[in-house]
């Protein structure tokens, strides 16, 4: 008891500028949260992160919600890591304990959480960091996607990761691949319809915003789901070479390289350092770059190989050819290693000291299920 | 076989039973106890209304010359002298549409609805002459599979993808094709030879100069004054050029030097002459 007790104490250090009505709540917390039920050593867990303020909001009747998402990042981390030593503990609690922990803000993709979030929509930008790297790079004349593939299982075949739209335009994908496959559908539908319609091929820009439009619905309409993937949609038009991110919010944005999916922060840093020498670059330089940036997206003892590469490259008067398989061994051959470079035991400090400055990415509240995602950080 | 017109090509009643109107949407059937022989498969637009007569339009060697007179006939009535014919859709296209004015009228709006569509989500113009025809095409034949055309045939001019000039023709079947020298309706048969004479050829537009196309076009659209019964010395005159990179419009353009003294020789239509 005398813990709980501590712990509002805490919360009211914690948060000084609260409304008197938070503290008068805050202070019901060591009620409700009966030491009975949950022992000492519980509450001591969950102290500095998440869970208490879950705790705390329920309390409140998700009036107060608010206090969890103001807590500093760093605060939030330390959550995380309570968090990983008491997931054991976690899985025995009672339901109705989980039941506490609940976000009571992403039943659906409508609805605001108080500080102006939309739950589903972050999540749906989790699912992309699911799925393995794409990379994308634009120089003046040609577009270049790179992809990961993974297999399910070793005699299983690999996941298509990029798909060809039309003879000047294809996107790679990172997240549910179905999702993915609809949105190219759609993209080719477009496409066709531009040539039968104006004899015009489809505008890059204005086939990355039809699709932008329909996952922007999905945002505002109850009952439905925010699109589950991201899309680097690579093509060339009237304008020159393009290549936009799409992700499922329904923002777009257009880039000179992206990259998309597990690890993909490692492929940015090096897209970050290099991307000047991209807008001049030839079609092979093009390649490399971006299958250099791929190769450090993957995991330890994993390389590069003819099976899990995918390569596709467009050009102003060159259609959007998908290089697989045996195909891709020319592109392979281009690159001095297959396998990260933070494998190899050389040290790359460059690149270490840019992915600690790299600012931590604000969480979901959600993280009790943490044991059961994929390693896709960074 | 029943030899009355009426039944040609139908199945006799007596062996196949009666026609069945569901056949080719057949909408305009009269409600059932009412047996009539108005039992056809819907029917629509047999013949235009209004009018409008020729477009002729000739390549030169930096772009096209195009010209629409504008009146719009009521059989042999003139019924409008203030009808442009020659329209504007966005920046870099014009079309010449001949033919039933209402269907012009409606070519008109759906043509500035793409327009319009066209620059909503495009910053710069992106509608160029080739997709505007493409797009006409798509709907003039679109509408005669309906079986119920658009009564027009058009000539659309203006600047292609690579922003040379463009000009190509399509109809109310949906038929099209490019040539140097292009012209509906009468002026298909009156001033296509004309224009020919000077440009047959690419190889001749090559070599006709802005000047020369001008003249020439003003040239057939006098002689199709003379000979065409439905046409008007009044016209609209439209150059594409590419030197410019602009479209001018030339409104109420007259014919000119005009010679009526054979008029007064000519018999034997209606009253005879004084």
């Amino acid at each position: 008891m005398r813990q709980d007790v501590t712990v509002v104490q805490n919360q009211r250090e914690r948060y000084p500028g609260d409304q008197q009505e938070a503290r008068e709540k805050a202070a019901k917390v060591h009620h409700v949260a009966r030491g009975a039920q949950l022992g000492v050593a519980q509450v001591r867990g969950v102290l500095g992160g998440v869970v208490l303020c879950d705790q705390y909001r329920e309390v409140c009747n998700g009036k107060h919600e608010s206090v969890q998402e103001r807590e500093p990042v760093a605060v939030e981390r330390a959550g995380e890591h309570d968090q990983q030593k008491s997931n054991g503990q976690h899985g025995r609690q009672p339901d109705d304990l989980r039941e506490r922990f609940r976000n009571n803000y992403d039943n659906d993709a409508t609805t605001f959480s108080p500080t102006g979030r939309i739950f589903q929509i972050e999540y749906a930008l989790e699912a992309i960091k699911q799925g393995s790297a794409a990379v994308g790079i634009t120089s003046k004349n040609h577009v270049v996607l790179v992809a990961l593939k993974r297999n399910a299982e070793e005699l299983g075949s690999y996941q298509k990761k990029i798909i060809k739209i039309d003879n000047h335009m294809g996107i790679a994908l990172a997240g549910l691949a179905p999702d993915a496959r609809v949105l190219s559908n759609f993209l080719r539908q477009q496409a066709m319809s531009s040539k039968m319609v104006f004899n015009r091929p489809l505008n890059v820009a204005k086939a990355v915003y039809s699709i932008a439009d329909k996952a922007q619905d999905n945002t505002q309409s109850a009952g439905g789901r925010p699109y589950g993937v991201g899309l680097l949609v690579a093509g060339i038009d009237e304008n020159g070479a393009h290549l936009y991110e799409f992700q499922p919010s329904g923002s777009v944005l257009e880039y000179v390289g992206a990259a998309i999916g597990a690890r993909s922060q490692a492929a940015r840093t090096f897209l970050e350092r290099k991307y000047e020498e991209f807008a001049d670059a030839t079609k092979e330089q093009l390649v490399e770059y971006a299958l250099t940036a791929l190769r450090d997206t993957l995991s330890q003892d994993k390389e590069l190989n003819s099976l899990n590469t995918t390569v596709a490259v467009v050009g102003k008067d060159e259609p959007f050819t998908i290089y697989d398989d045996d195909d891709v061994q020319q592109w392979l051959d281009r690159l001095d290693s297959l396998s990260n470079a933070r494998n190899r035991d050389e040290p790359q400090p460059e690149q270490h000291s840019q992915e600690q400055t790299e600012p931590p990415a604000e969480q979901p509240a959600e993280h009790t299920e943490q044991a059961d995602r994929m390693d896709t950080d960074e | 076989m029943n030899h009355d017109p009426f039944h040609w090509g139908k199945p006799l009643d007596s062996v196949y039973g009666p026609y069945n109107t569901q056949i080719a949407q057949a909408s305009n059937q009269r409600p059932e106890n009412v047996r009539t022989n108005a039992e056809f498969p819907s029917m629509h637009t047999q013949q235009p209304m209004i009018t409008g007569t020729s477009v002729i339009a000739v390549r030169y060697k930096d772009g096209v010359v195009m010209a629409a007179d504008n009146m719009g006939a009521y059989g042999s009535l003139m019924k409008l002298d203030d009808v442009e014919r020659i329209i504007r859709v966005g920046s870099e296209t014009i079309v010449g549409i001949s033919g039933d004015i209402s269907d012009l009228q409606y070519l008109e709006r759906i043509l500035d609805d793409l327009a319009v569509e066209d620059s909503y989500d495009m910053e710069q113009d992106n509608l160029k002459a080739s997709y505007v025809h493409e797009y006409l095409t798509r709907v003039l034949y679109n509408r005669r599979s309906k079986m119920d055309p658009l009564w027009n045939a058009c000539i659309v001019a203006g600047f292609d993808e690579e922003g040379e000039p463009f000009m190509k023709y399509v109809d109310l079947l949906g038929v099209s094709y490019a040539s140097p020298s292009l012209a509906t309706g009468f002026g298909a048969h009156l001033a296509i030879p004309l224009l020919r004479q000077k440009a047959d050829t690419m190889k001749d537009v090559e070599k006709l100069t802005k000047e020369d196309a001008v003249n020439l076009v003003k040239d057939c659209m006098k002689i199709l004054f003379y000979r065409d019964a439905r046409s008007l010395d009044k016209y609209t005159l439209c150059v594409v050029d590419k030197t410019t990179k602009n479209i001018e419009f030339h409104k109420d353009v007259k014919c000119e030097d005009m010679k009526w003294d054979f008029a007064k020789h000519i018999t034997g239509y209606g009253l005879p002459q004084l």
